[in-house]
């Protein structure tokens, strides 16, 4: 089978699953998603074991390992996240879009990364991560709310803005290398390195405004605390690796160039300062999907440095890749259930999860002992390969402050989820009272109507088995990879050292 | 098909400063109006300049650029933002901005320094085929300092538009056979942001004012 | 430039000097006059005669001084150091010849606009020194709006300097009238819309100020309220020249510079001499309407006009590194 063919059904599937949805006829759209995401994991499945890699034979799509890796981890995502839709959505009241265009959106948002990942041209991998941008704003705003909406403007402006510069990156690649296709890039020896060396400068500050390195990420913790929980679990999980992997597309260009050097430190200089300020702002936050936004940044910021160091620190930061994105789409999807529960994304506010949703309490803990490093889970794995790599290259600095990241941020972001889901609620009495008097505020008149009114309300914030299932079956993936990535990674490791 | 221009040089120096003064004029300006009459405007000059280049060249992808621009870039998407401003109640002024916006102009002209110091030192040595370069890096710090400066979603595309077209002046300069359906597809692009700033501006219209509440949630 | 001159020719320079200081003492009341006739007939008034200002100074000049008991020797002094330096400024540059006169060494554009500055700043201090409200208005008034145009007007000269390669404003009317390709370029453009803003502010036309005895607008005129007699005759001269002097170097050096004639004979500059009147014309038809058309800028509006006629002006030098020096 030619591999032409699987990547443009890979591209296909979600794009039909756009158009179909749109279709005006009840539940379509979620049908139509779920085949099409289903599709995707099916032909990224294949495209894993075939193990395609190379361009093919028309040019137009190229893949390799890490290529294949984005791949299943974008679809298993899409596939997880249109699945908890089903449940997150109906607990929207007031939706900024109809749920057609919802999932309209969503799957070509899916489409536009799945392009980003496989296309062959860098002009291309940047117009699809811009479209990126351009499909997913609206579903930021898809509660329809001041904040969300602010949120939602903030992201398309900062994020276009920013991809401007690495527009101009490509122009200086084309400029220097008289082509864009990322095949005859690779095959030719690198021409004039210090253009190309300023056009990696560019392409980090473009690329990495959208893959949220400081100082560009202003953008980051809004648009994932503002936007719906299945859509921050895509922009965490895979949207920033997207941007990362373009980014690094054009990076390793310049492997063989004099100027490599430099430009190494420089990436490993923007990672670490993006894991650093990632690590220092976690411990403050005051609303949880703020946390686990820049618990992403931080994540992002030390696969940027694995990239950078190369060696086993690319395999690090592949496993931290996928790793992460189903660990993190498992804590915001959890996170969702909290909001929904709490109608609030205050920390303060949602102490004693356990009490009230007993598995959405235990499966957020876990999640985010995962995405933090904890050992069993692939986040580990990852780190501490990237580390092993910091201290086989001698950058002793650089293993020193990602020690003290993975130390700060495990404590940071574990300390309060602790205490969200352990936590006894202060005066509870006090906040019931509280409560009650504001959402029962015409009690004396209208008993019943509210009476009511409490009781749907309890019957909505009950958790379902979808927003269970999924969080779990991401939870156990992160953890599956972690174990059985274990041999391996331990092999490489203790054949680095010899 | 290749033409002899009488001046050349002088021409395509003069657009180039028509481009920056344009954006200039954008950031003295607190209305919405002019600031997308301007954006047109500029995208006008580059349209020409790039038509001259064809005319210099005899590269066809030129002159199908400067036909892509004409029509997009001065023609729909100042007429999109335009009846967005026209119907739909937008505030014709930057609210709660600062009066001062010449003096925004006198700092435009201090980022014209700065960024053609900036363009000598660092990327003049690896772009030195011409010296004109520079006012398009000149042009996207302008741009970002547009959209800086300014909190109106349509000013902000302004600003926006203005960084492509800057992409776009260098492009045409610096690598004539840019390949046209890469500049179709930014084009497609910029449709899709100015859609999208004119679909969330009527939502951002109805909560004009930020209070301090939404301001609080989106900090830190 | 550095013509050879020959003896017999120095006597007819000296006359030809005299023809040009001349020509801006005396031509300058009546382009004043032709101003307010012009603006008269658009408001589709009669307006007073086109030699209202010579009427106006001869009768000043019978009139006795009255002046302010705590005023200094400051305020007497200072009409005639500002008439002074015209007269000075009129001998050096391109009024009626295309090459330099006999003191034309004297001073270069830059002094030229150092010495328009002096003028101005012996103004202020004269208004100050009138101890009343309506001067010091003034004078705080146009010290602020001079702490721009001041910059202006020399950055201006800086391009052009820049762009001819020397400060002598004869070498630039040369320059700019051998090549015309500097008309397609972006500093000499810019250079000139700048200069022209900076003639507007000032020789106090709209949209800038409303000449006339309206105190709350009033800048140019507030300086001199207190002055009376032969003294203001004295001020309101040394302004019309100035106003001349502006606009014969922006026609002469900058806008128009051809139709001088290049012979050193006294004929040709008094032939000279009616073709600076017609170009002195056409540029005040295009003010008039200028003026008729712009409602005034609120006071602190002003500033900003300045301001943007500054960021032109330094546009303009920065244009020449940006496009490079263009021109043939």
């Amino acid at each position: 089978m030619d591999s032409t063919f699987l990547f443009s059904i890979l591209l296909i599937a979600p794009g039909a699953g756009a158009i179909i949805s749109l279709i005006p006829k009840k539940k379509i759209e979620i049908i139509s998603s779920l085949i099409s995401a289903a599709l995707t994991v099916g032909i990224s499945l294949i495209l894993l074991i075939l193990g395609v890699s190379g361009s093919t034979s028309n040019g137009y799509f190229y893949s390799d390992g890490l290529t294949r890796i984005m791949i299943i981890t974008i679809s298993s995502i899409f596939l997880t996240s249109v699945i908890y839709s089903t449940f997150y959505t109906k607990k929207i009241k007031e939706p900024f879009l109809k749920f057609r265009w919802y999932y309209c959106l969503l799957d070509l948002f899916v489409f536009t990364m799945l392009l980003a990942i496989v296309v062959n041209d860098l002009g291309f991998i940047w117009l699809a991560v811009e479209a990126t941008t351009v499909t997913s704003a609206l579903l930021i705003a898809l509660e329809k709310e001041r904040t969300s909406i602010e949120a939602a403007w903030r992201y398309t402006l900062i994020v276009s803005a920013g991809l401007v510069i690495s527009l101009f990156s490509v122009i200086l690649v084309f400029y220097s290398q008289g082509t864009l296709d990322f095949t005859k890039l690779i095959e030719q020896p690198v021409k004039n390195t210090l253009i190309m060396s300023m056009a990696i400068g560019f392409a980090l500050i473009g690329y990495g405004t959208k893959a949220g390195i400081a100082p560009m990420h202003a953008w980051l913790p809004d648009a994932h605390s503002e936007a719906p929980a299945p859509i921050s679990a895509m922009f965490s999980a895979i949207l920033l690796p997207t941007s990362l992997y373009a980014f690094i597309r054009t990076f390793t260009l310049l492997k063989d160039a004099p100027q490599f050097a430099e430009m190494q430190s420089l990436v490993i200089g923007f990672g670490l300062f993006t894991a650093l300020i990632a690590a220092i702002i976690i411990g403050n936050q005051r609303n949880y999907k703020r946390m686990l936004a820049y618990s992403s940044m931080e994540n992002m910021g030390i696969i940027l440095v694995g990239f950078a160091l190369g060696g086993i620190g690319t395999l690090g930061a592949i496993i931290q890749i996928i790793s992460h994105a189903f660990a993190k789409s498992s804590a915001f999807y959890t996170s969702g259930n909290i909001v929904i529960a709490y109608n609030t994304k205050k920390i303060s506010d949602t102490q004693g999860i356990i009490d009230k949703l007993k598995s959405t309490g235990y499966l957020f803990i876990l999640s985010c002992f995962s995405v933090t490093g904890a050992p069993p889970f692939g986040v580990f794995l990852g780190e501490f390969l990237i580390l092993s790599q910091a201290v086989q290259s001698k950058n002793f600095i650089v293993a020193i402050i990602l020690s003290i990241v993975y130390m700060y941020t495990f404590i940071g972001l574990n300390r309060q989820t602790v205490q969200m889901v352990f936590g006894q609620k202060i005066d509870e009495g006090y906040m019931s009272y509280n409560s009650s008097v504001s959402s029962n505020s015409e009690l004396p008149i209208k008993d019943d109507r509210t009476i009511n009114e409490v009781e749907t309300k309890e019957k909505n914030k009950k958790e379902n088995w979808v927003s269970i299932l999924v969080p779990l079956v991401n939870l156990v993936i992160s953890l599956i990879i972690g174990i059985y990535m274990f041999p391996i990674v331990l092999q490489s490791v203790t054949t680095g050292l010899k | 098909m290749v033409f002899i221009i009488p001046l050349y040089d002088d021409i395509i120096g003069l657009l180039g400063i028509s481009v920056i003064l344009s954006s200039l004029y954008m950031q003295g300006q607190s209305y919405v109006d002019p600031i997308i009459r301007a954006i047109a405007i500029q995208s006008l000059f580059i349209a020409i300049l790039i038509a001259i280049l064809f005319l210099q060249n005899g590269d066809i992808n030129l002159l199908y650029l400067a036909i892509i621009t004409a029509a997009m870039r001065v023609i729909v998407f100042p007429k999109i933002m335009l009846y967005q401003v026209r119907h739909f109640k937008h505030s014709l002024r930057e609210k709660g901005s600062n009066q001062k916006t010449p003096s925004l102009m006198l700092i435009g002209i201090i980022v014209v320094i700065i960024g053609y110091t900036i363009f000598k030192t660092v990327l003049f040595p690896l772009i030195p085929d011409t010296q004109q370069a520079s006012i398009p890096f000149i042009l996207l710090l302008l741009g970002f300092l547009l959209i800086i400066t300014r909190r109106d979603t349509l000013a902000q595309i302004s600003g926006y538009i203005q960084e492509e077209n800057a992409i776009l002046y260098i492009g045409a300069i610096i690598t004539p056979g840019i390949q046209l359906l890469t500049e179709f597809a930014v084009v497609l692009d910029i449709f899709g942001v100015v859609i999208l700033g004119v679909i969330l501006s009527k939502q951002r219209n109805v909560f004009r004012t930020l209070d301090r509440e939404v301001i609080e949630q989106l900090k830190g | 430039m550095e013509a050879k001159i020959k003896v017999p020719d120095r006597f007819i320079l000296e006359i030809i000097d005299i023809i040009q200081v001349g020509t801006v003492v005396l031509l300058s009341p009546l382009i004043a006059g032709i101003i307010n006739r012009l603006k008269a007939m658009v408001e589709s008034k009669h307006g007073p005669s086109i030699f209202q200002p010579y009427y106006d100074l001869a009768k000043l000049l019978k009139k006795e001084v009255v002046l302010p008991k705590r005023s200094s020797l400051i305020l007497i002094m200072a009409p005639f150091i500002t008439f002074t330096a015209y007269l000075v400024i009129s001998l050096v540059v391109p009024v009626v010849t295309p090459y330099p006169l006999p003191y034309g060494i004297l001073l270069d554009l830059l002094g030229g606009a150092l010495m328009f500055g002096l003028a101005g700043i012996i103004g202020i201090m004269a208004a100050i020194d009138a101890h009343t409200n309506y001067t010091a208005m003034g004078a705080s008034r146009s010290a602020s709006f001079t702490a721009l145009a001041e910059p202006t007007l020399i950055t201006i000269f800086f391009a052009i300097a820049i762009i001819t390669g020397t400060n002598n404003p004869y070498v630039t009317n040369n320059t700019l009238a051998i090549s015309p390709s500097w008309y397609v370029s972006a500093t000499h453009i810019l250079a000139m819309t700048a200069f022209f803003m900076l003639i507007l502010v000032e020789t106090g036309r709209l949209p800038v100020e409303s000449s006339g005895l309206m105190e709350l607008g009033m800048l140019d005129d507030a300086k001199i309220m207190e002055y009376s007699g032969k003294l203001l005759a004295l001020s309101k001269w040394s302004s019309y020249m100035r106003q001349l002097l502006l606009m014969a170097i922006f026609v002469n050096t900058l806008l128009i510079p051809w139709w001088m004639p290049s012979e050193v004979s006294v004929l040709d500059a008094l032939y000279s001499v009616g073709i600076l009147f017609l170009k002195l014309l056409a540029l005040i038809l295009v003010v008039v309407v200028i003026e008729e058309t712009f409602a005034k800028l609120r006071l602190f509006k002003i500033l900003d006009f300045l301001t943007v006629s500054f960021s032109l002006a330094l546009l303009s030098v920065l244009s020449l590194f940006l496009v490079g020096k263009g021109g043939a």
